[in-house]
């Protein structure tokens, strides 16, 4: 079992993009970093995305050397399927207090080879491919999952014991319990991300009951190579949809849900996911209903009028109800703000809702650290100090600090590890030299 | 067609309305339409309606007869996303378009003046008050001064007030409203056509539709195509509508079998006794959801809104009370109350109806029927040169 | 990195079933109808290649419930595609193409 040593430079919290990459800059500066992830893999949203906009690169291909970097680095200490309990101040540094959750092997040992997953006889909605597909009650988080260790999931085990038989590294563990582990850290990077709006935000998109009323999460994990379908098909009856549409703006900008502000990122990866609609499936129509499209970083504009080149329909209008068919059909009533005004209802095989983006963790519990209005971590300076936050010595970054795109998350992640590094130096923070093993 | 654009027209229709309405919220998104049960095709609402405001196109509106076909569900309001009432924003233009309609102007003195709408009251009121009192000092034996010994000792209302003078007072009440209202209607109709001249209509449209006057007048049945939890309100209003029809036809048509001058009782009561239970109870019910601001539309209360309530109540109150002191046999307190009765009454129908919220009961139907005539011209298949824009992203 | 192997106790999963108090309810009624029903899909299957509304109909399920049972089958290899038809892709068990 590794061990955690009762001292680091920094600990940073989360391991999407954003968390590994103020790992990596920090580490490579010559600082130790305990990087603590709650899932059973880092890798965070992006590693379950299709391909990323503009370039269109495969994001888990892209994605996943900077996972194996930062499991692999020798200063980054990873600890997956770890919570943070309590930050404290304690003189130059903060005492974090770390809750592992069990996986019931021993994670040194597994092999990662699946055999358990494949001898389990239950199977159950799996998180990763966000309900659409299955997993059982152990197994491997998914297939680009760093560390490639399998995971049980108690709540849906039917004891029976067979993984115990057939694992070939004889590693299953069925007696540990929750691990409390204490250490001391100079500096703290919050990057836990995102969520997206509540399917069930809006009452009149379905509440979230519609099996054809997608998450554009679920359409990313469709469209994946390695999805739950294995190619693009309606969740409700298997069919192949013709007709797809995607309502912009369906959980955000929209303060009768209390999300005011623009997401950033949905008219991009709408577009996105409907130019490769338009590539997946043949003579596909696929219409986005919007109120604006902002497609404002490097290369977007060009993005959008390749859409547009490629087939890609857009009409300017908020939908307002969405109902289900009999056959899963759907039917859209919106206003044609563009042509005359009329209001229509149009019907549609697949909606995707473009849902906004919601902070996945409230930190002020746990690091005093304060929320702006919008309930994303507050940067008092946010002009000239982006990533600084309310309590000296902790820092945020991507989505846990506002809505953004990768680009954008892996920027402000460099600059959290600059300042959180700058910090550190201005504290006199003597490094890690002294730190000791305690047992895990 | 040129329009003139009036950039105080956000501001003027806020005076218009009580819950801080802020036309300029509006980012025109269409979830307000797109909410909306009652819009249809191109009949489309509210975001229209916005926009037209916020751009100061005064005559749009004027010529818009959405406004009532709008009976505040209020669902635009609490899906909008920035929170700009789009359901207030249709209140405050049918008082404004009330007014617009009204030549006279009285209808906006009353509207904006709570001295005026007060001043006027009373002034009827007491004018009332004059007719039952004066009399007696000219001679003539009507109100307070035909109460003769045998009068005064049991009821006898033909003496203090004839059927027959009443019931010509009705008929001239009567043809006082009916002209007022007509006129209202006529200006009204004039105005949305005057915004559709493009759209042909036949003779037998109007004919073939005018039932619908009729249809919607008594049920106001489109308020049912609103969500479920507005069958209420719609119910509610249905009965008050047949309270408020019975007794008008009571008092203005079968006045001289409902008001007996003894103490008898007379079947002509029973239609009283369901108006005044329906009138009342109606009243009171909408009365509470105003002041518990139940649903969007009770959550802003105009003066006139509350005007239309009280004043509808207390004319049932001392109408029903007239009546029993009637059956006691009692009458000093008949007589006083008879007087007060009319004096709340005749106010209510000379000043509120012709030119107050009680309009609503013409326009509606009006705006109804305007809508199925033009329905019907298309449905004949009339050629009409649709334009259509284009947008830029869709062309070929 | 600091990795030092640990002794390792074996215990069987009777301790793990005791801590959580044996399978809830719930989960052993979802359990055994995802036994039933993956047995009713292979019937269905054993006539043939279907569709997922096919296959709905003869197990007597809804169709979205059909999917996920189905989809489930094929991430494990006990189903596979074979063609597709109006729309519809057509699945078959896995012992019958191989
Ligand atoms: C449908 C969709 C498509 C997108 N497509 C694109 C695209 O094509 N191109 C693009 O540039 N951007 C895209 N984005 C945006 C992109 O996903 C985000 O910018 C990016 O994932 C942000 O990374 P992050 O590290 O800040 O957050 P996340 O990716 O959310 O990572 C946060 C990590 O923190 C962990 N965590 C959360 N809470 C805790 C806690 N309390 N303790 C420990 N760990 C915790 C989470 O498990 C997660 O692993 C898309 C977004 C969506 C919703
Ligand atoms: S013991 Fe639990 S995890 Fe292991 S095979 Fe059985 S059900 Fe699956
Ligand atoms: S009033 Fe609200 S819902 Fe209607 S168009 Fe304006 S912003 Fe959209």
């Amino acid at each position: 079992m590794p061990y955690i040593h009762d001292r680091y430079d920094a600990l940073v919290i989360g391991g999407g993009i954003a968390g590994m990459q103020a790992a990596l800059d920090l580490g490579e500066q010559g600082f130790d970093v305990l990087l603590v992830e709650k899932g059973p893999s880092i890798g965070g949203v992006m590693v379950g995305l299709n391909k990323v906009f503009p370039t269109l690169d495969c994001s888990s291909c892209i994605c996943t050397p900077r996972m194996a970097e930062s499991a692999h680095h020798p200063r980054i200490r990873l600890q997956t399927y770890t919570e943070v309990q309590a930050v404290r101040r304690d003189g130059a540094g903060f005492a974090v207090e770390l809750l592992k959750k069990p996986r019931y092997l021993d994670e040194t040992a597994c092999i990662g080879c699946g055999e358990c997953e494949l001898a389990c006889p239950i199977e159950v909605p799996h998180e990763f491919d966000y309900g659409l597909g299955a997993r059982r009650a152990i197994y491997i988080p998914h297939g680009n999952a760093i560390p490639q260790k399998a995971v049980l999931s108690v709540e849906d085990c039917v004891f029976c014991g067979k993984c115990e038989k057939v694992c070939p590294a004889d590693c299953m563990d069925f007696t540990q319990l929750p691990e409390r582990v204490t250490t001391m850290v100079g500096a703290v990077i919050v990057a836990t991300g995102l969520e997206i709006t509540p399917m069930d935000a809006k009452p009149h998109y379905g509440r979230g009951l519609i099996p054809n009323v997608m998450s554009p999460l679920a359409m990313e994990r469709i469209q994946s190579s390695n999805g739950p379908y294995g190619r693009v098909l309606r969740p409700a009856d298997g069919k192949v949809p013709r007709s797809i549409a995607y309502v912009q703006c369906a959980g955000s900008r929209d303060r009768s849900i209390g999300i005011p502000y623009c997401s950033r990122v949905c008219c991009m990866y709408a577009l996105k996911q409907a130019l490769l609609l338009r590539h997946y499936i043949h003579d596909v129509e696929v219409t986005l209903y919007y109120m604006d499209i902002r497609a404002f970083g490097k290369g977007y504009e060009q993005f959008y009028r390749r859409a547009l080149a490629e087939g890609v329909k857009v009409v300017k209008g908020k939908v307002g109800r969405i109902t289900e068919l009999e056959n899963y059909d759907l039917s859209l009533r919106v206003e044609l703000l563009d042509e005359d005004q009329r209001l229509v209802e149009r019907r549609h095989e697949l909606v995707v809702l473009s849902q906004g983006l919601i902070p996945a963790w409230h930190p002020s519990a746990i690091l005093g650290i304060e929320e702006a209005d919008d309930h994303f971590i507050k940067a008092p300076d946010l002009k000239v100090a982006p990533s600084v936050t309310t309590v000296a010595g902790t820092f945020a970054a991507g989505v846990a600090a506002g809505p953004k795109d990768i680009p954008d998350a892996i920027v402000e992640a460099g600059d959290a590890a600059m300042a959180a590094a700058n910090y550190l130096a201005a504290m006199g923070w003597n490094g890690t030299a002294a730190r000791v093993p305690v047992p895990a | 067609m040129e329009y003139r654009v009036n950039l105080a027209l956000p501001a003027e229709l806020n005076r218009f309305e009580e819950a801080g309405l802020n036309i300029a919220k509006c980012f025109n998104c269409g979830t307000c339409t797109a909410m909306c049960s009652l819009t249809e095709g191109e009949r489309s609402f509210p975001r229209r309606m916005i926009r037209y405001a916020q751009l100061g196109l005064e005559e749009r509106l004027l010529e818009s007869a959405e406004p009532w076909l709008c009976y505040y569900c209020g669902e635009c309001s609490k899906t909008c996303p920035r929170e700009a009432q789009p359901g207030e924003l249709m209140m405050a233009l049918r008082r404004w378009l009330t007014t617009k309609y009204d030549f006279t102007g009285l209808s906006r003195r009353l509207y904006l003046s709570h001295a005026w709408e007060a001043g006027l009251l009373a002034g009827v009121a007491l004018l009332v008050l004059a007719l039952f009192l004066l009399p007696g000092w000219l001679g003539v034996p009507f109100g307070f001064a035909a109460i003769t010994p045998e009068a005064a000792e049991h009821v006898r209302l033909d003496l203090f007030a004839p059927r027959h003078v009443i019931h010509i007072a009705d008929w001239v009440l009567a043809a006082f409203l009916l002209v007022f209202l007509g006129v209202n209607a006529i200006r009204m109709i004039y105005y949305v056509r005057r915004g559709h001249r493009d759209r042909q209509t036949r003779l037998s449209d109007w004919l073939g539709q005018a039932h619908q006057l009729i249809v919607h007048g008594v049920t106001q049945k489109h308020w049912r195509g609103c969500e479920k939890e507005e069958r209420r309100r719609w119910l509610f209003h249905v009965l008050l509508v047949s309270g408020y029809a019975t007794m008008f036809l009571l008092v203005v048509v079968f006045l001289g079998s409902f008001q007996r001058d003894d103490a008898d009782f007379h079947w002509t009561a029973l239609f009283g006794y369901y108006a005044t239970a329906t009138l009342m109870g109606v009243t009171l019910a909408f009365m509470r959801d105003r002041v518990k601001k139940r649903a969007e539309i009770s959550k802003y209360s105009h003066v006139t809104d509350w005007m239309f309530l009280v004043l509808l109540f207390l004319t049932s109150l001392s109408g029903i009370l007239l009546h029993l002191a009637r059956l006691l046999d009692l009458p000093w307190p008949t007589y006083v109350l008879y007087v007060v009765h009319l004096m709340i009454a005749v106010p209510m129908l000379v000043v509120e109806v012709p030119f107050g919220k009680w309009l609503h009961l013409v326009f509606r139907p009006v705006s109804e029927y305007l809508t199925a005539v033009a329905h019907a011209s298309e449905s004949r298949g009339v050629q009409k040169a649709t334009v259509r824009v284009v947008p830029a992203t869709q062309r070929p | 990195m600091d990795e030092q192997p640990t002794p390792r106790p074996q215990r069987p999963i009777e301790i793990l079933r005791a801590r959580h108090g044996g399978i809830s309810k719930e989960l052993k009624e979802y359990f055994n109808e995802r036994q039933r029903l993956k047995k009713a899909i292979r019937a269905a299957l054993a006539e043939g290649p279907r569709s997922v509304p096919e296959i709905a109909r003869a197990c007597g399920i809804p169709p979205p419930k059909a999917m996920w049972h189905v989809m489930a089958m094929r991430r494990y290899g006990e189903v596979v595609e074979a063609g597709e038809r109006d729309d519809y892709v057509l699945y078959a068990l896995k012992s019958k193409g191989a």
